[in-house]
């Protein structure tokens, strides 16, 4: 289960390292609204895998719609969001107009990118198989 | 036994007490309070900085703040630990089964006044069409139910002759950069929007920006998704703790009114104690009914045990248009910005008007928007961060009107069904980004949300007033038509909605009952 924090963490923050806390309460989260739900076996496989989630995360929410690989992403999101350590991910304090402006066609790249590893990944490992849905 | 009973305490029932004070005066409610939480205390962003986290205040020791991701909240104000008890017990205690229309019933103390808007309008006669009483008629109700809250507002604005005076109003709120800019572009192409049918001007609220009757200025704060009952946003919830406090009324909470039965000198009321498990009769020799529209119905029904008839129900039908000022994309967020409304917006078009409120985009946690965009989520970290500086929200308002495709019906269990159709007007909404878009914003059709039937939160018109009322319906006193002593208190009595938030024009109308009856029960 601890891995589970660090994998899904990592997958949105490498640089960081998790917080103690944000496990704590990420294990909180997933015995409360996650136990044996219908994606358990594909995050455990990604994670036993160290397959890119957030490259099958998106290809799965594009196909599908936000789903039970994203809805453990938005906890990670949230429970991150409100600690000063990540304030900088998620506040814009300075500014920086031609970073942003200059990023753009990169974020679209890595969509592109990662959409297609994604549907790589549910490809060749048979991802499907793994969803009870 | 009481002179007078009201059942609930949301802006009606207040209002409602508030009028009759000086009489021996009950208030059943269900009543339910915030929970015991840390405060928070000063700016979010300033906070969010400064403590090492915000687990407890935003999420909650019991994760309350996160169970939104699972099932979606009704509005991105009731989903947090300070404010989802709001909704608390509603679904188990007054059940509405729909598959096309989503309820949002408050139990709190206060009633859903504690998460709303603070949108005052008044009405104007061409709002009050098919309503038997005129804006001169309800003009000292309002005078005296704005004197009390406090208002602030443009007086002498685009958007005056559609709001009406106020005799006392305050400055208005101050507008962010990315608003300052809108508001500017359209003094500029003025004539333009007027002969387009749009309107534009500050936002006309219930929020105070200088102290008034003890309550303190709006202090741009971006709490207002965190917890309820700022000072400066009027809440049902102040007026009602004074009047128990000067003992001006009894209040009873922990009770849901199940039923009524009249009697030679009043009326019984049974209620049922929130656990279930008690409940009791209450007499008055006057019963004023302010449950909010749903439950007010639900209770007339029951009453006579009536599980056939419809009653009609309306809601203002909403779209959400973004507005993004490409000139701010990666910008400083304005963190001592306003959460609440800043401009108001009239449209005119086709014999009827719709109204919006503009917002800015601080206050709601990014981690609620992010896998809403078409991108990995980590880039969906980054574009929310950069782009969150450059976006506004326009929320436009339908007017609507009774339709036989919407309506309430009682069912032999006590749930109420409901049923609701509603079609977004596709090309009118798309001449309308074509104007904002003359705002200097980028406004694109397909990003235009629509919330689900029952999203506007304006309930309405299940029990509606006419001069010549029939079942179910008020006279335009507010007694309900086939009784001599209940009155109906609330948004059921409207005939028709129009754009404009009704909670003002409901409060005075409370009030204007309120007051008559005073009279009558000497």
């Amino acid at each position: 289960m601890t891995g589970e924090a660090q994998y899904i963490h990592r997958a949105l923050f490498p640089r960081q390292t998790v917080p103690a806390a944000v496990v704590a309460r990420y294990e909180a989260a997933r015995a409360r609204f996650f136990f044996d739900d219908a994606y358990a076996h594909l995050v455990a496989f990604l994670a036993e895998h160290r397959l890119d989630a957030e490259a099958v995360e998106y290809a799965l929410r594009l196909r599908h719609g936000p789903n039970g690989l994203t809805r453990r992403f938005q906890v990670m999101l949230t429970l991150c969001e409100v600690r000063s350590a990540y304030d900088a991910a998620f506040v814009q304090r300075e500014q920086a107009a031609a970073r942003a402006w200059s990023g753009a066609p990169w974020m679209a790249l890595r969509a592109a990118w990662k959409l297609g590893r994604g549907m790589y990944l549910m490809r060749t490992h048979r991802l499907d198989r793994l969803l009870h849905v | 036994m009481f002179d007078a009973c009201v059942v609930g305490s949301g802006p009606g029932g207040v209002f409602a007490a508030y009028g009759l004070r000086g009489r021996r005066v009950l208030m059943l409610d269900a009543g339910l309070q915030p929970p015991a939480q840390p405060a928070l205390d000063g700016n979010l962003y300033d906070m969010r900085r400064s403590a090492a986290d915000l687990d407890r205040e935003l999420i909650g020791d019991d994760l309350r703040g996160l169970e939104h991701i699972f099932t979606p909240p009704a509005s991105m104000k009731l989903k947090s630990p300070g404010t989802a008890y709001i909704l608390d017990g509603a679904e188990r205690l007054t059940p509405v089964v729909s598959d096309s229309f989503r309820a949002v019933i408050s139990l709190a103390q206060g009633g859903l006044a504690n998460a709303w808007g603070a949108g005052v309008y008044r009405f104007t006669d061409s709002d009050l069409r098919g309503f038997p009483v005129t804006a001169a008629e309800l003009a000292p109700f309002y005078d005296e139910v704005g004197r009390h809250m406090g208002i602030s507002g443009s007086g002498d604005d685009d958007l005056r002759a559609d709001f009406g005076a106020e005799p006392q109003l305050q400055a208005p709120v101050r507008l962010s950069r990315n608003v300052a800019r809108i508001h500017a572009k359209y003094q500029a192409r003025r004539a333009r929007f007027q002969a387009a049918g749009v309107r534009l001007g500050h936002a006309r609220l219930a929020v105070l920006t200088a102290p008034h009757n003890g309550r303190a200025a709006y202090g741009y704060r971006n709490l207002e998704f965190f917890q309820a009952h700022d000072p400066a946003i009027y809440s049902p919830a102040f007026t009602l703790r004074e009047m128990i406090a000067a003992h001006e009324i009894t209040y009873e909470p922990g009770w849901i009114v199940t039923r009524y039965e009249e009697t030679e000198n009043g009326v019984r009321i049974h209620a049922l104690a929130l656990d279930g498990r008690r409940s009791q009769v209450f007499e008055a020799r006057k019963l004023l009914l302010a449950a909010g529209a749903i439950n007010s119905a639900r209770i007339a029904l029951a009453s006579s045990h009536d599980f056939a008839t419809r009653l009609p129900l309306s809601d203002n039908p909403i779209a959400v248009f973004p507005l993004i000022d490409l000139r701010a994309i990666g910008s400083p967020l304005g963190v001592h910005d306003a959460a609440v409304a800043q401009l108001n917006v009239i449209v005119e078009e086709a014999g009827r008007t719709l109204q919006g409120s503009i917002y800015g985009s601080t206050g709601a946690l990014r981690s609620d928007l992010i896998a809403n965009f078409p991108l990995p989520l980590r880039s969906g970290v980054a574009f929310a961060r950069a782009c969150a500086p450059a976006l506004t929200l326009l929320m436009l308002f339908y007017p609507e009107a009774p339709r036989d495709t919407n309506y309430l019906q009682l069912r032999p269990d006590g749930a109420l069904g409901a049923a609701y159709q509603w079609t977004p007007d596709t090309a009118l909404e798309r001449r309308l980004c074509g104007l904002w878009r003359q705002l200097g914003v980028v406004c694109l059709p397909q990003l235009i949300q629509h919330p689900a039937p029952g999203g506007g939160i304006h309930y309405a018109g299940t029990l509606p007033m006419a001069e010549w009322p029939g079942r179910y319906m008020t006279y335009p006193d507010g007694r309900l038509h086939g009784t001599r002593h209940v009155y109906s208190c609330d948004g059921a009595v409207f005939p028709s909605l129009p754009a404009k938030n009704l909670t003002y024009t409901l409060m005075a109308l409370a009030l204007r009952t309120a007051t008559r009856l005073r009279g009558e029960l000497q």
